[in-house]
């Protein structure tokens, strides 16, 4: 998919405008604080109905108007022309697509696929294993209904079971019936982030290697809180969650399952977390990105617009270009810079620039 | 101090405190009934009708006003058979079915330790009395697919573990008629995750 035009109305900071894309690459150059990172959020809260960052409605409109538009043509790779838009403000958000209303975004999400790559995902790598976790989690649900619907399940019997516990009820029999539940779908959702990792994790060695040419080996480890090897049978599980519910009471939560479980990536055999360098980070975040970008691609059929804010700003020239020869081949490329140098490294072959100044845009 | 009339102000109290009523709708109710003074009556009348008359069958907890519910003294209906839901409106969704003959038990509510609400809170020691009366052959748990409902469903086939009475559970999957293209999709990923085999090797 490709985005062609764009127009913008009362969104943010930025002034009225009407942008064509007729490149596979975009950079949208400016100092801080013009909205660059606004323009990126507006085509992604069109396309995925909701913002990369923490924000309410009302925060999308600018100040003194009531009501922002954003609208996009886009080329769909198995539909031909498509129409979106969005407007709103405080009393929510209303999206048309192909000129017809939206009523449920069940049928709309999916139809326009992004992927993005922004400071706020930096929690992924430089975050405790919770962030990873969750990310695990989101990537799984985003294939699998059934692994959303296991997920719900667990946490809805984790909160139970936590409250008989904090109840001290922990003899009572109901802990029971919550710990056959933990361990159904507990053991369901280990099952399925198994099959998942490993497909997941070929891919991710595949794309960092090969397309962003690193040669540091890395990997993904999954430490599991229920024991290493063959899933332990429903039973054992419930066997040990009851065993547990004394120590539970007092720690207050409970102490072993999926939830626990951690998620840790490696670069050259060391934790990325605790040894990686800011530059290693934003690599293996896009390397990431990509990945996610391709089972996006699998899912829906169509290749996703890429968008990368303020990507550059710790990586040096080399792996700048390398990025830039390596990434649009994959997709459409929206980038947000502060710098006239990285443009220089990158390239301007099949580049388009935005300029970007107090919220006005200007084509380069 | 309040500027309506004291019969007025009592009113608007009254309505207010209804679910999902607040102050503003309560004023309107309250006027739309000074207004139409007959249906306020005839309001008033069904009101206290049911604060007199209404009451709960004492085995299966519907909606009675003898002491056994229009169901359970019904004799062409299978005392054999009880069907254990959670709330009124699940009684009268498998009722409108058509197809069930047997009786119902309504256990208001299902387990939540969240809530507050534990195995005492449920008309679950009923349950287990008319289980050991010993005409019961059958329960139908019937609770809702939810963590709490499957939870509840769990609690009581240990609670009745035991007793000599064969215990099903409500089976869920495609609805009949219905499109494939209409069902959300995890409806249809756990209609083919429990897939039903017409034909092959025994697996």
């Amino acid at each position: 998919m490709r985005i062609r035009r764009l127009a913008l109305t009362a969104f943010r900071n930025l002034a009225p405008a009407r942008l064509e894309f007729d490149q596979p690459r975009t950079v949208i150059l400016g100092s801080n604080g013009q909205g660059k990172t606004n323009l990126l959020e507006a085509v992604h809260l069109l396309c995925v109905t909701r913002s990369f960052r923490r924000a309410r409605n009302e925060q999308f409109v600018r100040t003194g108007e009531r009501a922002f538009q954003v609208e996009a043509e886009f080329d769909s790779d198995l539909r031909g022309r498509r129409l979106a838009s969005v407007s709103g403000g405080r009393g929510g958000l209303s999206f048309e697509l192909d000129r017809e209303k939206v009523r449920g975004l069940g049928s709309y999400f999916g139809q326009l696929p992004v992927v993005v790559l922004s400071p706020e995902q930096a929690v992924v790598t430089h975050g405790g294993p919770d962030q990873r976790r969750r990310y695990l989690d989101r990537l799984i649900s985003a294939q699998s209904p059934l692994y959303l619907e296991a997920l719900f399940r667990y946490q809805r019997a984790l909160r139970q079971r936590n409250a008989l516990l904090a109840r001290g009820e922990a003899k009572d029999p109901q802990c029971d019936v919550w710990e056959a539940e933990l361990a159904r779908s507990g053991l369901d959702l280990l099952e399925r982030r198994r099959a998942f990792i490993d497909d997941w994790l070929a891919e991710f060695k595949e794309v960092y290697s090969k397309a962003l040419s690193q040669d540091l080996p890395v990997d993904m480890k999954y430490r599991c809180t229920l024991g290493t090897g063959a899933l332990p049978p429903e039973e054992q599980v419930r066997e040990t969650l009851r065993e547990r519910r004394q120590r539970d009471a007092l720690r207050g939560g409970t102490s072993i399952g999926p939830h626990r479980d951690q998620l840790e990536f490696s670069l050259d055999g060391l934790p990325l977390r605790d040894f990686g360098s800011q530059g290693q980070h934003k690599l293996f975040l896009l390397a990431l990105i990509l990945v996610e970008s391709r089972m996006l691609q699998a899912r829906t059929g169509e290749v996703p617009l890429l968008l990368l804010d303020d990507l550059f700003g710790v990586l040096d020239d080399e792996r700048i270009r390398l990025i830039g020869e390596s990434v649009d081949r994959e997709s459409q490329l929206l980038v947000t810079t502060t710098s006239e140098r990285h443009l220089e490294v990158l390239g301007r072959d099949n580049t388009q620039v935005l300029h970007m100044e107090g919220g006005v845009i200007r084509h380069g | 101090m309040s500027l309506l009339t004291p019969a007025m102000e009592a009113l608007v109290a009254e309505f207010a405190r209804l679910p999902g009523i607040g102050r503003k709708t309560a004023l309107r109710l309250a006027l739309h009934s000074l207004g139409h003074r007959e249906e306020a009556a005839a309001l008033a009348g069904a009101l206290k009708r049911l604060a007199e008359e209404c009451r709960f069958c004492k085995d299966c907890g519907n909606l009675s006003e003898e002491e056994l519910c229009a169901v359970c003294s019904n004799p062409r209906r299978d005392a054999g058979l009880i069907c254990v839901v959670e709330s009124l409106p699940d009684l009268l969704a498998v009722e409108r079915s058509g197809d069930y003959r047997g009786l119902y038990h309504i256990l208001g509510g299902a387990l939540s330790p969240l809530d507050g609400i534990g195995p005492r809170d449920l008309r679950i020691a009923e349950l287990e009395r008319r289980v050991a009366g010993g005409t019961v052959r059958e329960l139908l748990l019937a609770t809702n697919g939810t963590v709490e409902g499957d939870a509840t469903a769990l609690y009581l086939v240990e609670r009745l573990r035991g007793a000599d009475i064969a215990i099903s559970r409500l089976a869920r999957g495609v609805p009949m008629g219905g499109s494939l293209d209409f069902i959300d999709r995890l409806t249809l990923s756990r209609a083919i995750d429990g897939r039903e085999k017409l034909q092959g090797p025994e697996g």
